[in-house]
């Protein structure tokens, strides 16, 4: 394959018109497009041939490369101002949650009185906390929580969705995460927590937790370590013990990604779904039930009706709020 | 949320010649799910059968041309040994016209045939080597050109908030970006991507 270093230092035509056919690309893609740049565009392209298929090529790339976004870490974000074209999704809270730091700051340490604070994500929202103990919480899709730190002990309650915890320990300050009644005590962890209907699912990364079940399930309390996924019912409790690889990987929406291993069709599309207004309807019942492995970017459903379509051959029709998956 | 505009089917501007054949945004489709993925097949056939590497770029490109222009008139039923015909019909139009004796392009069809044998259409690709994959491709690109695809495409920053942050003018700007485009275009469509899928 060509290497970079032999490309550049040429200006034969095909160089030419690869450099002009990326510039379209990008600046198609950059939020400041207009019908005059799309006529421009266009004639040029009905120029040659070599236009266009030049233009085709790297724009494919170019849309791979949307999965960069992933390698977004959130100490990046911190350092790099955002352009208004970036679109990122930022809870309405969080400028009132920057003053709440700083107010926190000034005042005492710790509020002697409780007070709860409540933080929520849209659909496709995802937005990370970082509490004045230091302790991080990361939410999901349309997810809610409410805070309440003070002196005696940190508390949140986890009304729906999911959250990604990081927990700073503090052995004087237990760190209790409550969820459709049952409660978590953390002993110095990390570990996500998901409520789906009435279920709950915790997952353990690092450290330990107890787990004390809602009182109406007569079950003692159990200590999770890492790898340990719990799933509590309305009245079951069962944990099994995973690969942590695989307990990472149910955490990819973290880096905005979905990972499917032999997950049935219809099973995707449900995941998809809770990141994303458009729903996906599987329509052909035999290709529901077919499973697929990959990654997907968390909110790109043109991406997934491509692959529904490569795999199984089902053809997209997009309505308004939903997109239908047919034969 | 973000809903950035959808160029699926990349352009549907009007061609010349298309009318009287396939529709030019089918062509685009086909030349975009059928014949890219095989880029890195493509390649390696030019550069096993070509002495010169640094023409292979361009020949990338006729190959790419050539069969654009014959999808055109009819979409070809098996992209991966068209995409092999047409590179070795041109390998030996140069060869003809440099006046070499080509003793490689002379390489029988048939095993061709099996080198076209690749995975159908049934793609999805594993994020995590694709990540991994772009990475790699990332590292791969000149600082600065690495500097201003990360801005852009990471950090989702515009132009001039680019070319501000890294002290340069925007035309500078958009040279970085524009290289680093091409290059990753090279290092995704010239390996092959990870796909798989199980039953």
């Amino acid at each position: 394959m060509s290497q970079f270093g032999e490309r550049w230092d040429d200006n034969s035509p095909v160089r030419t018109i690869d450099m002009r056919a990326a510039d379209y690309v990008e600046r198609r893609d950059s939020g400041h497009w207009t019908d005059k740049d799309e006529a421009e565009l266009e004639a040029w392209l009905s120029e040659t041939v070599a236009h266009r298929v030049a233009f085709l090529r790297l724009n494919s790339s170019w849309r791979r490369t949307e999965r960069l976004a992933a390698l977004r870490s959130p100490e990046h974000e911190q350092d790099v101002p955002h352009g208004p074209g970036s679109g990122r999704n930022y809870l309405k809270v969080a400028a009132g949650f920057g003053l709440f730091l700083a107010l926190g700051g000034f005042i005492a340490t710790y509020f002697s009185t409780p007070h709860v604070e409540t933080y929520s994500t849209p659909i496709g929202g995802r937005e990370i906390l970082t509490l004045r103990d230091g302790s991080k919480i990361e939410l999901n899709t349309n997810t809610s929580v409410h805070v309440s730190l003070n002196a005696k002990e940190r508390a949140i309650t986890v009304e729906k969705g999911e959250v990604y915890f990081q927990v700073h320990h503090d052995a004087s300050r237990p760190f209790m995460v409550t969820a459709q009644g049952h409660r978590l005590i953390d002993l110095g962890t990390e570990f996500s927590l998901r409520i789906d209907r009435q279920n709950v699912k915790v997952a353990l990364l690092e450290g330990s937790v107890r787990f004390d079940p809602d009182n109406q399930i007569a079950v003692k309390p159990k200590v999770l370590t890492p790898g340990d996924v719990l799933l509590a019912s309305t009245d079951r409790i069962s944990v099994k013990k995973e690969p942590l690889h695989d307990v990472l990987e149910s955490l990819a929406w973290r880096q905005g990604m979905l990972v499917f291993h032999n997950t049935a069709l219809a099973a995707a599309a449900a995941e998809f779904n809770r990141y994303n207004q458009t729903k996906i309807v599987i329509q052909d019942p035999l290709a529901a039930k077919e499973t697929i492995n990959g990654t997907l970017p968390i909110n790109n459903l043109a991406e997934f009706s491509r692959m529904a379509k490569n795999l199984f051959g089902l053809r997209a029709e997009n309505h308004e709020d939903e997109i239908l998956l047919t034969r | 949320m973000d809903r950035k505009p959808d160029h699926q089917s990349a352009v549907a501007a009007p061609f010349p010649g298309a009318a009287k054949g396939t529709a030019v945004s089918a062509v685009d489709n086909w030349f975009e799910q059928e014949v890219l993925p095989l880029e890195a097949l493509l390649m390696q056939y030019l550069e096993r059968n070509w002495r010169n590497p640094s023409d292979i770029p361009d020949f990338r490109q006729d190959v790419y041309v050539r069969i654009y222009e014959a999808a055109l008139k009819e979409i070809p039923e098996h992209a991966g040994k068209f995409i092999l015909t047409t590179a070795r019909n041109l390998l030996v139009d140069k060869a003809r016209q440099a006046r070499i004796v080509p003793i490689q392009t002379a390489a029988n069809l048939d095993e061709l045939g099996t080198a076209a044998d690749v995975p159908g259409p049934e793609r999805i690709t594993l994020a995590r080597e694709e990540l991994r994959h772009l990475q790699a491709a990332l590292d791969r690109l000149p600082p600065r050109a690495r500097e201003a695809i990360v801005l852009r495409r990471i950090h989702g920053l515009t132009r001039a908030e680019i070319a501000r942050r890294m002290g340069i003018n925007e035309v500078s700007v958009s040279r970085y970006l524009s290289r680093a485009i091409c290059a990753l275009a090279d290092t995704l469509h010239g390996e092959p991507s990870n796909i798989r899928r199980r039953p």
